[in-house]
């Protein structure tokens, strides 16, 4: 099996971008609307335009180290899973813990030909695991493989 | 037992009828009230209204519920429009809680809830209501047919009755629960030196005048006000506190009977526990600060679902508490929710001492941003607050000694927490997910937090390990062994663990002295007054 740590899909930067760029859109148009709205004193634009750099800023930059920081294995007997740009988080799912396995893509997710996939445990906080923007294919074997390896009967 | 389809007490209809009625009671009224009329009118309305629909809904449910018992399976029947057929194997069957409310008990009846765990998938099936004799019938039946299921153990003969407690048992647990009470007792000490000094009479006198006058009282009268407000609100829960342990707990019995433990309290509504062994995901073993010095503590036994919704919903079901017990006693306690008569006490190992460095610095931070906050609001000598820099560093110190952890015999023992002091132990063969968790400062100390996720509902953690440690603790634990239903799996992980010497699975029994375990269950302070800062 493939012990190495494995990279997301590369497109998960523009994915991650997309998706950033998208929910501080709204929130900008939201800020600009009450803006608008409310009539605000001077100075105007000033709050819609300090964040929309900050928006572009962070869609632009973040994405691109969080891609870096993220890395997966399917090892002989579980999952590994690290990822985080400053807090940083190192995963282990047992793969006899696995209670059932999921892709899920969203519309933008599908447009790229990403998905991810996401691992049931029967635990409490970290139950549930996440490995996002993988290929499709790639996301789907995997989905299949976890299945297929994981613990058949009683998990708690 | 006949496999006929069975229906309820039907005592059910009212108990459904007053359910409903009580979710919609206040809303009524309140809505009632808001239109216009009179108080009286309106409740009289409310419970026309609401009496009749109330009923014929919950003798419709009444109807159309009915339940079997077939050789594997408990079958439920319910629903008036959208009828619904549950299915519930026995050998599926947790926790069967048996519960009365006050007024069940008058008339003679119980609810029965059963708790499944299908694959961590929580459904819980609740017979409201049926005659006590029935629910006891039915409630053995289910227990006796899931302990003949073959792969589960052999049902152990015989029950031990492992903890009892008194009144004055369940005072001490409501007195203890919380610091509550010695805050209140340090407030009314400090108000006492005042008053004896005079300077609570002074400062009564000033505040008497200053009301007469209508002037605003002074900062002093005000911090007496305050001190005073808070004391009585801190009584005031103090005593609810106790009053509502022992109503909740009369009469406490834990008991285990083969390969289940029962718990029985109550003395309003009875309640009646029973949760098989082989699904205790976690134990915690709980301290409050004055319990510490009484050598008591509280446990709370985890059970699978214990974090579901049902379980949440169902006021902690899947958990059997103990309101207290002395410390002496917590080792054959743990010794029986965990199945592990090898359970002995071990010390525990300190976390990485950089822990208390970076405590220290958390701390130490947040008394400098205090100090320019005032600073900066032109408080005069706002340097002072530095001052709290010394008690910042103890605080620091007390949070490192307060944490440690250990593996032993197939459990992983963490503890944590200055006042309340809390030590989780997790049997590894019921370990779930396991996490690393690392906050940029945690890295720069190359510190690590180790979550150990469980069934249980909650999480256990072990903070600032050296992030090796962290590392070796979660490869070792990683790699969980089979299921066979039985709890602990001594030799966890391939290899000689690094530190062989806690590993070792199985302790002499021999060696098991009945002294109480130093360092786990009693957890006591070896300097006096060490910790609680």
């Amino acid at each position: 099996m493939d012990d190495a740590l494995q990279t997301l899909h590369p497109r998960a930067v523009t994915l991650w971008r997309a998706t950033a760029a998208l929910r501080g859109g709204f929130l900008t148009l939201a800020v600009l609307a009450a803006e608008i709205l409310l009539d605000l004193p001077a100075p105007r634009w000033l709050p819609t335009g300090a964040l929309a750099v900050v928006v572009a800023a962070a869609a632009a930059l973040v994405p691109p180290l969080r891609y870096r920081a993220w890395r997966w294995a399917l090892r002989r007997t579980d999952i590994f899973l690290r990822h985080g740009i400053l807090f940083r988080t190192v995963s282990i799912v047992p793969l006899v813990r696995i209670q059932h396995v999921d892709t899920r893509h969203g519309p933008v997710d599908r447009a790229l030909g990403l998905a991810d996939v996401v691992v049931y445990t029967a635990g409490s906080r970290g139950a549930i695991v996440t490995i996002p923007a993988l290929g499709r294919a790639q996301a789907e074997a995997l989905r299949d493989r976890l299945a297929e390896l994981s613990g058949a009967g009683d998990a708690v | 037992m006949p496999s006929e389809a069975r229906r309820l007490h039907p005592f059910t209809t009212v108990a459904r009828a007053l359910r409903l009625a009580r979710q919609l009671l206040i809303p009524a009224v309140a809505g009632g009230v808001s239109v216009g009329g009179d108080l009286r009118g309106v409740l009289l309305g409310t419970f026309l209204i609401l009496a009749v629909p109330s009923l014929v809904i919950g003798a419709a449910q009444w109807l159309a519920f009915r339940y079997r018992l077939e050789r594997d399976d408990l079958v439920i029947d319910s629903g008036v429009f959208r009828r619904r057929r549950r299915v519930i194997p026995i050998e599926r069957v947790q926790n069967v809680d048996l519960e009365q409310s006050p007024l069940e008990r008058l008339v003679g009846v119980a609810e029965l809830r059963i708790e499944t765990a299908t694959g961590g998938m929580e459904a819980e099936a609740s017979l409201t209501v049926l005659p006590l004799a029935e629910a006891r019938a039915l409630r053995s039946e289910l227990l006796t047919r899931r302990g003949a299921v073959p792969g589960r153990g052999e049902p152990e003969a015989g029950q031990t009755t492992l903890l009892r407690l008194g009144p004055v048992d369940l005072v001490v647990a409501g007195a203890t629960a919380n610091e509550a009470g010695l805050i209140a007792a340090g407030l009314a000490t400090l108000l006492e030196v005042a008053g004896q000094t005079g300077a609570l009479a002074t400062l009564g006198d000033r505040l008497d005048d200053a009301v007469a006058t209508g002037a605003a009282p002074g900062a002093a009268g005000a911090a007496v006000v305050a001190v005073l407000f808070v004391l009585v609100l801190l009584v005031l829960g103090w005593v609810v506190s106790i009053v509502a342990t022992v109503v909740r707990f009369h009469g406490f019995t834990l008991t285990r009977d083969g390969q289940d433990l029962r718990a029985e309290h109550g003395l309003l509504s009875r309640h009646h526990l029973t949760v098989p062994l082989a699904r205790v995901q976690a134990v915690r073993v709980e301290e409050t600060l004055p319990r510490r010095w009484l050598h008591r503590v509280a446990l709370k036994i985890d059970t699978a679902g214990a974090g579901s919704q049902a379980g949440r919903g169902a006021g902690g079901r899947a958990q059997v508490q103990v309101p207290i017990a002395h410390c002496r006693q917590v080792a054959v306690l743990l010794e029986h929710a965990l199945r592990d008569p090898g359970f002995a006490g071990v010390a525990l190992h300190p976390v990485d001492p950089a822990s208390r460095r970076r405590e220290l610095v958390r701390l130490s931070a947040a008394v400098v941003a205090l100090t320019l906050g005032l600073a900066a609001y032109g408080a005069g000598r706002a340097w002072a607050a530095l001052l709290l820099l010394a008690p910042a560093a103890l605080l620091a110190h007390a949070r490192y000694r307060a944490r440690g952890w250990t593996r032993d015999a197939g459990h992983v023992i963490a503890r944590d927490g200055v006042l309340t002091r809390t030590t989780w132990v997790v049997p590894e063969a019921k370990v779930q997910t396991l996490h690393i968790t690392q906050t940029p400062f945690q890295r720069r100390w190359r510190l690590a937090t180790l979550l150990v996720d469980t069934a249980a509902g909650r999480t256990a953690r072990v903070v600032d390990l050296h992030r090796t440690t962290a590392a070796e603790l979660v490869a070792e634990l990683g790699h969980p062994a089979p299921q066979h239903g039985q709890g602990p799996t001594p030799g966890t992980g391939p290899g000689p663990a690094p530190r062989s010497d806690l590993s070792s699975p199985s302790p002499d029994r021999g060696d098991a002295a009945p002294m109480p375990p130093p360092s786990r269950a009693d957890a006591r302070d070896p300097r006096p007054g060490g910790p609680g800062r």
